[in-house]
């Protein structure tokens, strides 16, 4: 796990906006519509006319870059299967209840250990359970765990962070001493403690997980409203009047957002590393849960290796696959994004 | 003049890291202190000094314990005591390894040490080779092939990759009848009866050519491939992707273009102006790398059952050994800060500009 | 036809033509340019930012970075032409025939290396320097039988030394010689570049140098190797006004002193008017005059350059408005139709929209690119 955050801390993040835009984009657009409806009761065509006009100025250069992003998207390969992919896997894990052909826990006793058959695509395990449909039930726990997990910590990371570049000074130092401590103990043994007081679980190993990523967001985020703070746009606005408040929600946030998506979606595919990792140990889901890394382990110690290659291999294969999609995509983000990159 | 600036520069820049490291350590000691009073159980934190099961449930040794190590007094008191222990060396005891904690870090850590470096070794060596012509070769089809590994590798579950090559390695050939490589350990236990290793530094490798033991340095590169090539696959894709992007950032620069109007071939451009400045990046990752690696493969000693420190702390971890787990946790972030200074320092190594102000 | 009474020029550039691929549509970056330099003479490039003078200098030496590929066109260099020749042989040449000094020298040297070793691999790859080693070797010996007569390596002393001079194929040097003549060759070089405390800076990164001794470095290396034509793309343009003097006037003495010819791109009317024979005004990438320095500054032909010349402020006269040229330099992916200054153009004609214009000796030696001077005379092939 510590390999990830390295890397992530490793590498500088300068990028520019795109989301960012297209908040502009959309807010622009409905702000005009709005205007255009209570000025079409007067002066109508006129009026109308030379707003259209100019929301198209505005606009056009944003399009552009819009629509240039699109095209680089397209251009590469690997973006778009890592998008497909994981379109594919939520789509999958969403329809579960319906297409899996057994329930999560259905037993067998008759069935047991059996190699991958028309009855069985992936397979049985050591409890006569469908490997094949415990597999698409699992996407729905992982994958949800991962996005929740990711989610939290975007925001919490994104308040410290934010708090931390902008204001400076002691708090910064403060938090960011409180990050070192973070990063610097071992996250497994942290994600396992928190278990050990919550009692092994999913849900523990989630809130464990929370707490090991958060400090990585702060630090991104920190960095980037840190380069972002000195630019001349920040000086102009805060020249022409902008309150603290605006300056960092309308300015800064906009433009440093997106290398913080380009991580989030690179973390999804590691936190379900993780997770299964820890579920792998004993620390997660607790027996008989159909959980990816619990299969793994439950295979292992039921007859892995005297042969039972399928009770491992399907549910590893789920877990990289999955993984992969999410770094195909958000490695594609990043380059298409990196505004050295582009042209 | 200029000269005494540039020195005292580099000297403060060391001096600075190195005290950013301590509130850190300080830190880190205040999060095992609390985490071990409330993870220990009922008992709470004098579990880390209990020695077996039977003085677990003896109160009076329990009593005596607590005086011991001053577990009665208010917390900020405990928390002096507990630093004041800590660097007189006493960790607690660690029931897992069944000696302090302190002396099995010793016994556990080479282990991790020997995996690790390893493990650095082959991902270096075969990360920066693909890196290197992923981005000479941008855009063709070996480097959207390298660049799927990659990020193949970086998706890879370790734990799930050891279980496939120990079934490939080991079941596979095993039932075929064919020479197979081992599932778990550092060495065969036959050999080690039979060859007794002289310990020198920990590592089986080294300590093995060094006094000339043939079969038990053979016996413990048997043991070490699979382990190492699960670990490295990982290293070796993260590796591999810094290089490339490293590459491609400075194959842009303009001393490049200079380097091509000399009249300098393609390869002297690569190799000598490029990969020079491209490697720094690399290298301090590498670092990192490294020092996560000796952090704990707790995963992959698990599974191949490799005696390092990951597995002590897992097994720990599961029989709610506070001590060893705290002590696991100590050692970690002391590695992890002891790495990245010397990664500063690297850093500072290679690029002049840092060196000289 | 100047042609006719001198020798071939070193430099001789026919149609060359170079485009830029990007994603918003072709960039026509050079349209047919034409130009000679004759050995020895000065050659300043003229224009503005954007117009294609850089383009032009990497087209020459065939760096032109990705999107951008010359179309046609042909580049006699010495009577061979350059487009022609493969990536190995073009190697040769760069380096050691024609040699390149950028703007910025804190970019373009790199940072990791020391100035000593970035001077001396020019001088390594691209010159035999057995014979040197072979030098070197007789040198010391001869040091070593006047300091000391009766060391045992004087015996035979002459005939040993008659041998050396008289090798035809000396034997490979050592490691250890090569380097101690690629240093002492690299010293000479910074001492010809008038580099103040060269035995240090040799060892020196680049970083640790002001701007013009980094660029007194890079003049090093370009010439290490004795090339027939230099090309100083706005070499002057990042430095201060002080540093420029000194940097041109030691330009012009090397010039002097290695019989070299030299291409000089700038932006800068006032260092083409002091420091080039010869002017070849460039707008949004195609040329639209050349003649001599003189010749252009007493009477501009083009509409462009009689408008950039009418642009320079003067304190003594016109305290009125500065003159302006109107207009923007345009967008190549879609220059304008015929002559692309036409519509920043006071005498534009409805021709000027329709044709381009050819390039015509409209007074001798002198040449524009204009509608206006449409008489025979047609200079070019």
């Amino acid at each position: 796990m510590n390999t990830t955050n390295i890397e992530r801390i490793g590498m500088r993040a300068e990028f520019i906006t795109w989301v960012g835009n297209i908040t502009i984009v959309i807010k622009r657009g409905l702000q005009v519509h709005r205007n255009n409806h209570k000025t079409k009761l007067d002066s109508y065509k006129k009026a109308d006319r030379s707003r259209h006009r100019r929301w198209r100025e505005e606009l056009e250069p944003r399009l552009k870059e819009f629509r240039y992003t699109l095209h680089l998207l397209k251009r590469s390969p690997l973006s778009v299967a890592g998008l497909l992919l994981v379109v594919s896997i939520i789509i999958l894990a969403i329809a579960a209840p319906w297409i899996a052909p057994y329930g999560p826990e259905e037993r067998n006793w008759h069935a047991t250990k059996l190699p991958p058959s028309a009855e069985h695509l992936f397979g049985t395990d050591s409890m006569g359970g469908d490997v094949f449909s415990r597999v698409l039930w699992g996407a729905r726990l992982d994958v949800g765990l991962a996005i929740m997990v990711v989610t939290v910590d975007l925001l919490a990371g994104v308040i410290v962070g934010g708090i931390s570049g902008y204001i400076g000074g002691k708090w910064d130092e403060i938090l960011m001493r409180v990050t070192d401590i973070f990063l610097a103990f071992p996250g497994m043994i942290l994600s396992m403690a928190v278990c050990i007081v919550l009692g092994k679980s999913l849900t523990s190993i989630m809130i464990g997980l929370m707490i090991v990523w958060w400090p990585s967001y702060a630090r991104l985020i920190r960095g980037q409203i840190l380069a972002e703070r000195e630019r001349l746009y920040v000086v102009a606005a805060r020249a022409a009047g902008a309150s603290n408040r605006r300056i960092v929600f309308q300015h800064l946030v906009p433009n440093s957002i997106y290398p913080l998506l380009v991580a989030a979606t690179l973390d999804i595919g590691n936190v379900i590393l993780s997770a299964a990792g820890l579920s792998f140990i004993g620390f997660g889901a607790q027996a008989g849960v159909a959980e990816w890394g619990l299969m793994i382990s439950d295979g292992r110690a039921y007859g892995f290796l005297q042969g039972s290659w399928w009770m491992v291999v399907f549910p590893g294969l789920a877990i990289l696959i999955t993984a992969l999609a999410f770094n195909l995509l958000g490695d594609g983000l990043r380059d298409v994004l990196d505004p050295r990159l582009r042209r | 003049m200029r000269e005494l600036a540039k020195s005292v520069r580099l000297r403060t820049y060391v001096i600075r890291r190195l005290i950013l490291a301590i509130p850190v350590l300080f830190g880190v000691s205040v999060m095992t202190f609390t985490l071990s009073h409330i993870v220990g159980g009922p008992i709470g934190a004098v579990a880390s000094y209990v020695q077996n099961e039977q003085q677990l449930h003896n109160p009076a040794v329990l009593d005596l314990l607590i005086k011991q190590h001053h577990l009665d007094r208010p917390l900020y008191e405990q928390y002096f005591y507990y630093l004041v222990e800590l660097i007189n060396g006493d960790w607690g005891y660690s029931r897992t390894g069944r000696q302090p904690v302190l002396n099995a870090i010793g016994q556990y850590f080479p282990a991790t040490f020997e995996l690790a470096l390893v493990t650095t070794i082959i991902s270096l060596v075969v990360g920066v080779a693909i890196g290197i012509v992923s981005a000479v070769r941008k855009d063709r089809p070996i480097d959207h092939v390298t660049r799927v590994f990659s990020l193949t590798g970086v998706s890879m579950p370790v734990f799930w990759l050891g279980l496939m090559l120990q079934f490939m390695f080991y079941y596979t050939l095993r039932i075929s009848g064919l020479p197979y490589l081992p599932s778990s350990g550092r060495v065969d236990i036959f050999v080690a009866l039979d060859y007794p290793l002289q310990t020198i530094t920990g590592l089986y490798l080294l300590d093995s050519l060094l006094t000339g033991n043939l079969p038990f340095f053979l016996s413990s590169l048997h043991h070490i491939i699979l382990p190492s090539l699960a670990l490295s696959f990982t290293s070796l894709a993260m590796i591999a992707r810094i290089m490339r992007s490293s590459m491609l950032e400075v194959m842009r620069q303009d001393y490049i273009t200079l380097a091509r109007s000399k009249g300098l071939s393609e390869k002297v451009v690569i190799y000598r102006h490029a990969l020079r400045n491209a490697a720094i990046p690399t290298v301090t990752s590498t670092g990192l790398m490294f020092g996560a690696l000796l952090g704990g493969a707790t995963l992959t000693e698990t599974v191949f059952a490799w005696p390092g420190l990951g597995k002590w702390a897992t097994a720990a971890i599961l029989t709610t050994d506070i001590a060893t787990v705290m002590g696991f946790a100590l050692i970690v972030a002391v590695i992890y800060v002891t790495v990245n200074l010397i990664v500063d320092l690297v850093y500072g190594f290679f690029d002049p500009r840092i060196r000289y102000g | 036809m100047k042609v006719d009474e001198m020798e071939e020029p070193i430099l001789r550039i026919r149609g060359l033509k170079t485009d830029f691929y990007t994603y918003e549509g072709a960039v026509k970056a050079l349209d047919d340019v034409s130009f000679d330099l004759y050995k020895g003479e000065t050659l300043g490039l003229v224009g503005e930012t954007g117009c294609g003078k850089s383009v032009t200098a990497l087209s020459i030496m065939q760096l032109v970075p990705e999107p951008g590929k010359i179309i046609d066109g042909k580049i006699m260099f010495k009577g061979k032409n350059l487009l022609g020749l493969n990536a190995e042989e073009m190697m040769k040449i760069r380096g050691k025939e024609i040699a390149m000094i950028f703007q910025d020298p804190l970019t373009y040297i790199n940072p990791v290396l020391t100035i000593g070793d970035q001077i001396a691999e020019v001088i390594m790859f691209h010159r035999s320097l057995d014979r040197d080693v072979l030098e070197m070797k007789t040198k010391e010996l001869e040091k070593t039988s006047q300091s000391d007569p009766a060391s045992s390596k004087v015996d035979g002393l002459e005939s040993k030394t008659e041998r050396l001079k008289k090798m035809e194929n000396p034997p490979k040097p050592s490691r250890q010689d090569l380097k101690k003549v690629t240093r002492e060759k690299t010293l000479e070089m910074l001492r010809w570049v008038r580099m103040p405390y060269p035995e240090k800076v040799i060892d020196q990164y680049p970083h640790e140098l002001s701007g013009g001794m980094r660029q007194r470095a890079v003049i090093a290396m370009a010439l290490s190797c004795r090339p027939s034509l230099i090309i100083c793309d706005e070499a002057t343009t990042f430095l201060d006004v002080t540093v420029q003097a000194q940097i041109l006037g030691l330009l012009q003495e090397l010039k002097k002193e290695a019989n070299l010819s030299v291409m000089f791109i700038t932006h800068d009317l006032g260092i083409v008017a002091q420091f080039c024979d010869h002017i070849v005004v460039m707008y949004a990438g195609v040329i639209v005059e050349q003649t001599d320095v003189s010749k252009l500054f007493d009477n501009p032909l083009h509409p462009y350059t009689s408008g950039l010349l009418a642009a320079i402020p003067t304190f003594h006269r016109n305290k009125g408005r500065l003159n302006i040229i109107p207009g923007n330099v345009p967008n190549l992916i879609n220059p304008p139709s015929g002559c692309r200054f036409h519509p920043r153009c006071p005498h534009a004609k409805a021709i000027c929209k329709k044709e381009k214009p050819k390039m015509v000796e409209v007074i001798p030696e002198h040449f524009v690119a204009c509608h206006i001077f449409s008489t025979p005379n047609e200079w070019g092939q």
